[in-house]
């Protein structure tokens, strides 16, 4: 959209301070000529006509544009009437003006001529704007606010430019609010004075101060962003961050293809600014045509400038794509050149540094690092077993367990390999729900209870040692890092044992034993590691035959899984063991069963997700790990997150478990029962004499 | 903002716990305490509840000013029994110190508001009397059931409790009431803790035979919420997880809360007697296995070696031996 | 010029020479009450509201069945002793009624009791004399309270025409709203809001007043830009949009008052924001 500064007047009732046009002895006070303004409304059409998809806003701009009177605008609704008819509606109007001559005489043209918005400044605490020789502050506060309270019922819009200057430091938030209370319909911006006039140097501020005053109204605004009107620059910025480009004519970088000025007198500027400083000068309104002001060569240095400085002074940056190196004429008030960045280039940068990103992208809070989130028992300090001295000067280690029958298991096995080499060494337990009887009985175990207050404790926690889950190393394996902890030299055989488990099952007599007999345990501690019940359906319809009987175990509450036989709430894991041999395989996942499988030599096959195999799962099974789509490519359960154990997996569908191939789990099935086929005695409840349990530890 | 300090409930307060039930579908409120009937608003408070549709029902132990008595009598007099109830905890004069004129008022509240009345006694010792407690009822037209609870250890204070070992020995006592229990056709509903390994098969029978109610043997979280909007499991836990119902938007939420903390505590240890870890009965429900508080003394001047929050209540309060 | 509701005292003569008009008829005996809306309906106007100025306590009033199907706008001093009024609770939801008291904090305490019991109130602010902290509270509960309760003013108002976008007037609560009232004597002077009526600062007669509007309709309607050009303390307050000064506390210590309106917007945004996201979580509509 071409963009036209039109200054038919540079008069102003008003005589702010820092305003370059009311004290610019050259400024021209008379308005343009009807011919002239004639001629302006011929050129405007032979542009659109010219350039049949572009569109073009008229900026009514001065000095005052209302000191012209209804008159002249009505002059200039008949010019375009006149030479615009077939352009017209590619014609924007507005209008930038003090509003304290507004009166509702102006409705009816402005209304005709399109204009619904106006662009107005103010300031409400100093004095610097006011009206008349006197600067009366207090008369433009009343005449602005009748104002907009008039323009408001006649049902046009109003934005406002705010200047911010030395005064203005010190209230930031007042000003702010202030501002927003008076509710523009339209945009809100905030603008650093730009000051010519170095008798005006008090007013001035610094970049940094800008930027300051900036980040002390920004959280406000970000805030309560909703219920405010578009405050800029912070609603460009937020924009920009979310990949739209949209910029005003500063930072854009190429407002010479965009804008231009027309002074009262027919000549072009390259834009207000421009207008005002009497730089940039591009000939006649008599002579030229738009085209040929927006590619005149001037212009086209303009556009260099941006290149250059993207080059040279800005290389680099990472707000060049919000900046472009700031307005050209701000670059020249500092440096004498049209080809520097803006001095206010450092102000934004600082802005959205200091204030704007942090807000935006949250406090910087950092996020917990897996250290920090690590689970720690207090007062429980870890220690090894040092040697027989130290325990008869002390009395027995307390281990103290927090994992679940599994861990205890995994455990026992370690005990037992202890007690082989050292048969001295003794430990206690600290009693805890499930873990007593998997331990009671055992040879390196002594008391299983409550250990005194003074008493050396031993976490047993292996998944916090340093080096537990690395799974290019065998030291990284559960079963290692424990055996580690007991002061066994690694790597040891990855037996289990128990003494505690009941001597018979109390409940296989009565199962309609077949041929191929599978036991399913899809519960575990963690609903984490458990596959959905619909898949372990499919599984086992697929499981299924004539021929073969799946049985269901685990907890009570555990859901039932269709299809199978429910053994459910009725064998606990000292009654599992002595049940497990009876079947030809287990299809479990990372639970007790994997463990108890493994004590018993049975068959294993194990399903994994947030768990790993390589870790946790013993040779001789069959694992099937699933990938994690989670993001999480070790598996949410990996060493040292346990704590994401009792929190459901957020993925729902997408659980890592719910992805594994049923028939590739068939297939190893398939082929176990196939081995089983060639081992006579497996599956029987019957063995050869001798065998016992608990020998049967490893495969 | 509460219009009164913390120590008691204020208007604000009540309302939106009133408004929090409401919201979560709870339809009767509790009033204890301390002892409710002290609060300055507890008439207005209760006919407060009774216009939000609540049934409420109110744990006191009698002893009230007549100024009050008779504010219930005026006020509450005509509230029909089932929307308004009183459990009423006594206590025998005999084996109690309490005082004539305490004894008096009892008899004055019961002689008002019998008929909404429930009776209620704490097991505290095994060799307890209840035999005034059927005169009681008889007297004062009192609802016949019997709000039978155990005295539990309560952390931090040196009260009387019935421990695990001597449950059994209370139950017997009971049980030899029965012909009294039989004749007076008084049931009772056993409060929380009671495990069920300690009554014989012909107790249960007879329990099941007078009341026909169903038989608990749970322990799970009643729900607390103090003056100052605090909320825990229950008395007894009431320094564990202890959280503001301001953290909540429905009591499914606190239930899952606390549930969890019953859940913790119990994976340190299962139940209150040894056999507790191979009980069928625990396994299916049947049975929590004793009161939670009662664990906690179990854990007592041991090692720090149990969750964070049952090792700051372990160390915060001395619980008796 | 649009007619206001006229805002007048119960005369049967003043009221039968009104035309078509709404009216909220005041009358200040109970007695009265169930004649004067009568006499309204009669006459040909609309019954906007009777209000019943009380001296005595809600609990104190002598409500009657006969009373149900007037609109009845009661302002009294306070609720009074509960226990009397939840006798009476049945055949006070059965009426069309409801109650205006001062922002006393034992009114702020009543209001959402009586809310709650689902009795409609509203809350006469008075800027000097008010708990900020405790209206901030019960504006909580009336905007964001759980349960289902009857609304309270003039938070209920507020949060059914808060626009972000304009500012909010809600004096029409107290029909104090000289674009939509007028509180006449007997002889028809009109006055701008209650208060004044009852002062006797009166503006005009009715049948002027609406033949040309005096200016002063319009100073009122703009007074709140007034703060803009006076440097008073509300026009940098954050919560003016909801505000506009006409609760500037005559101490000038705003902090209250700022704190309250501020988070009352806070509120206000944060239920809208929830309205906008139920209705995009809906994956279908009919």
């Amino acid at each position: 959209m071409a963009t036209v500064i039109f200054k038919a007047t540079e008069a102003c009732n008003a005589q702010c301070v820092y305003c370059d046009v009311a004290h610019n002895k050259k400024a021209i006070r008379e308005k343009m000529p009807y011919e002239l303004l004639e001629l302006f409304f011929t050129r405007v059409n032979d542009y659109l006509l010219a350039k049949s998809d572009d569109t073009m806003e008229i900026i009514w701009h001065g000095g005052e544009p209302l000191l012209l009177g209804t008159d002249y605008f009505a002059k200039a609704l008949e010019f375009q009437q006149k030479h615009c008819e077939k352009t017209a509606h590619r014609i924007r109007h507005s209008v930038q003006t003090n509003l304290t001559l507004f009166r509702p005489e102006f409705v009816p043209v402005f209304k005709q001529l399109g204009v619904t918005s106006f662009g107005t400044s103010y300031d409400p605490f100093t004095d610097l704007r006011g009206i008349g020789a006197t600067v009366d502050a207090n008369l433009y506060r009343r005449k602005f606010m009748e104002s907009v309270r008039l323009v408001e019922r006649e049902g046009f819009s109003w934005g406002m430019i705010y200047v911010v200057t030395k005064l203005s430091l010190d209230r930031p938030l007042d000003i702010f609010w202030f501002l927003m209370n008076l509710n523009p319909t339209g945009s809100m911006m905030f603008n650093p004075v730009y000051l010519r006039d170095r008798s005006l140097s008090h007013l001035d501020i610094t970049a940094e101060e800008f930027a300051d005053f900036l980040g002390a109204i920004f959280p406000a605004w970000w805030k309560n962003r909703w219920r405010m009107p578009r405050v800029e620059p912070f609603r460009m910025m937020e924009e920009n961050l979310r990949g739209s480009r949209s910029m005003i004519c500063c930072d854009s970088g190429v407002c010479a293809k965009t804008h231009f000025g027309i002074a009262p007198d027919g000549n072009f500027f390259q834009c207000g600014r421009a207008m005002d400083w009497g730089l940039l000068g591009l000939g006649s309104i008599k002579e030229r045509s738009f085209v040929d002001v927006l590619e005149d060569p001037a212009k086209a240095k303009m556009l260099e400038r941006t290149k250059l400085l993207g080059e040279t002074e800005c290389k680099g940056c990472r707000f060049w794509d919000v900046c472009h190196g700031g307005c050209p004429l701000d670059g020249w008030l500092k440096t004498g050149s049209l080809m520097s960045r803006s001095r206010m280039c450092v102000a934004k940068k600082i802005f959205l540094e200091k204030y704007f990103e942090p807000a935006v992208n949250g406090n910087g809070s950092q996020n917990k690092t897996v250290e920090n989130c690590r689970v720690s028992v207090p007062g429980a300090p870890a220690s090894r077993p040092s040697g027989d001295a130290d325990e008869k000067q002390n009395g027995a280690i307390w281990i103290n367990l927090r994992g679940a029958a599994g861990d205890a298991l995994m455990l026992s096995g370690v005990l037992k390999q202890v007690a082989d080499r050292f048969p001295q060494r003794k430990f206690n337990l600290v009693s805890r729900t499930g873990l007593d009887p998997i331990l009671r009985g055992h040879p390196a175990v002594g008391e299983i209870g409550n250990p005194p207050a003074d008493t050396r404790i031993m976490s047993a926690d292996y998944w916090e040692e340093p080096g537990y889950g690395n799974r290019g190393a065998e030291a990284g394996r559960a079963y290692q890092t424990l055996a580690r902890m007991f002061g066994l030299e690694l790597p040891v055989d990855e037996c289990l044992w128990t003494a505690n488990h009941a001597e018979k099952d109390r409940i296989s007599f009565g199962l309609p034993w077949k041929a191929g007999n599978l036991l399913v345990c899809p519960a575990a501690d963690s609903a984490r590691k458990q596959m959905s019940i619909k898949k372990w359906e499919e599984l086992v319809e697929l499981l299924s035959g004539s021929d073969t009987l799946i049985v269901q175990a685990g907890k009570r509450s555990s859901p039932y899984i269709r299809g199978t036989y429910s053994l459910l709430g009725l064998a606990d894991e000292r009654e599992l063991i002595p049940l497990l041999p009876r079947f030809d395989a287990v299809v479990t996942v990372d639970n007790f069963a994997m463990h108890a499988a493994h004590l018993c030599g049975v068959p294993a096959v194990v399903l994994w997700g947030p768990t790993d195999h390589k870790v946790s799962g013993y040779r001789g099974q069959r694992h099937f790990q699933a990938a994690p789509g989670c993001g999480l490519e070790q598996g949410c359960m990996s060493s040292g997150s346990r704590e994401l154990c009792c929190v459901p997996c957020s993925q729902e569908h997408d659980h890592c478990l719910d992805s594994l191939n049923l028939q590739e789990i068939w297939g190893a099935v398939g082929e176990i029962l196939a081995e089983k086929n060639e081992d006579p005695w497996l599956g029987r409840e019957e063995r050869p004499a001798g065998r016992r349990v608990e020998e049967i530890s490893l495969r | 903002m509460n219009s009164s300090p913390d120590q008691i409930l204020s208007w604000e307060n009540l309302i939106y716990l009133a408004d929090f039930m409401a919201a979560s579908g709870e339809r009767a409120i509790s009033l204890l305490g301390g002892e409710p009937t002290l609060h300055p608003l507890f008439v207005d408070f209760v006919l407060y509840l009774l216009q939000r549709e609540f049934r409420v029902n109110v744990f006191t132990n009698g002893i009230m000013s007549s100024h009050r008595l008779l504010e219930l009598k005026e006020h509450l007099g005509a509230v029909p029994n089932e929307r308004l109830s009183f459990v009423c905890n006594l206590n025998n004069p005999e084996q109690t110190d309490a005082p004539a004129w305490q004894q008096k008022s009892v008899e004055e509240f019961l002689g008002a508001m019998g008929p909404w009345t429930q009776p209620g006694f704490n097991i505290y010792r095994v060799d307890f009397d209840l035999e005034f407690l059927f005169d009681l009822v008889n007297r004062y037209g009192m609802k016949r059931r019997l709000r039978l609870g155990l005295a539990h250890p309560v952390p931090g204070a040196e009260t009387a409790y019935i421990k695990p070992s001597e449950i059994g020995l209370a139950i017997e006592r009971l049980y030899s009431y029965r012909q009294l229990f039989e004749g007076f056709q008084l049931d009772f509903v056993p409060d929380c803790g009671f495990p069920l390994c300690k009554f014989s098969n012909e107790q249960l029978g007879w329990l099941y035979r007078i009341g026909g109610v169903e038989m608990r043997f749970k322990c799970s979280p009643a729900i607390d919420i103090t003056p100052d909007m605090n909320v825990y499991a229950c008395f007894p836990l009431s320094n564990i997880n202890r959280r503001s119902i301001f953290e909540f938007d429905n009591m499914r939420q606190v239930v899952d809360i606390f549930a969890e903390t019953h859940r913790k505590i119990r994976a340190e240890a299962k139940g209150i007697y040894p056999e507790c870890d191979d009980c069928a009965q625990m396994n299916n429900g049947t049975c929590s296995g004793g009161g939670a508080c009662q664990l906690l003394n179990i854990f007592k001047n041991e090692a720090s070696v149990r969750l964070p929050e049952i090792e700051s209540e372990l160390k915060n309060t001395c619980l008796p031996v | 010029m649009s007619l206001r509701t006229l805002v007048c005292p119960y005369e049967p003569e003043l009221i039968n020479g009104f035309h078509e008009r709404e009216i909220a008829v005041r009358v200040d005996s109970p007695s009265l009450v169930r004649e004067a809306g009568n006499a309204v309906r009669n006459s040909g106007n609309r019954l906007l509201c009777v209000i019943l100025d009380s001296a005595q306590p809600v609990d104190a009033v002598p409500f009657e069945d006969g009373w149900s199907g007037i609109p009845i706008l009661l302002t009294a001093p306070a609720a009074g002793e509960f226990r009397s009024i939840v006798h009476k609770l049945p055949l006070l939801r059965s009426l069309n009624l409801k109650i205006y008291l001062s922002s006393t904090n034992e009114n702020i305490r009543d209001a959402r009791i009586l809310s709650s019991l689902g009795l409609s109130c509203a809350l006469r602010i008075e800027p000097g004399a008010v708990d900020w902290e405790a209206l901030s509270d019960l504006m909580t509960y009336a905007l964001c309270g759980r349960a289902p309760h009857a609304p309270i003013d003039p938070f209920d108002y507020i949060s059914r025409n808060y626009d972000s976008k304009v500012h909010l007037k809600w004096g029409a609560v107290y029909l104090d709203d000289p674009e939509k009232y007028f509180h006449l004597d007997k002889e028809k002077n009109v006055a701008l809001s209650c208060k004044e009526a009852v002062a006797g600062q009166f503006i005009g007669c009715l049948d002027d007043i609406e033949r040309a509007e005096p200016e002063e309709i319009a100073r009122r309607t703009d007074a709140w830009s007034r703060n803009f050009t006076g440097f008073s303390p509300c026009a940098t307050c954050e919560g003016f949009k909801l505000c506009m000064g006409s609760l500037r506390p005559e101490d000038e210590i705003t902090e209250g008052c700022t704190a309250f309106f501020s988070e009352t917007l806070e509120t206000l945004e944060a239920l809208y924001a929830q309205e906008q996201r139920a209705g995009k979580d809906h994956v279908w509509r009919l």
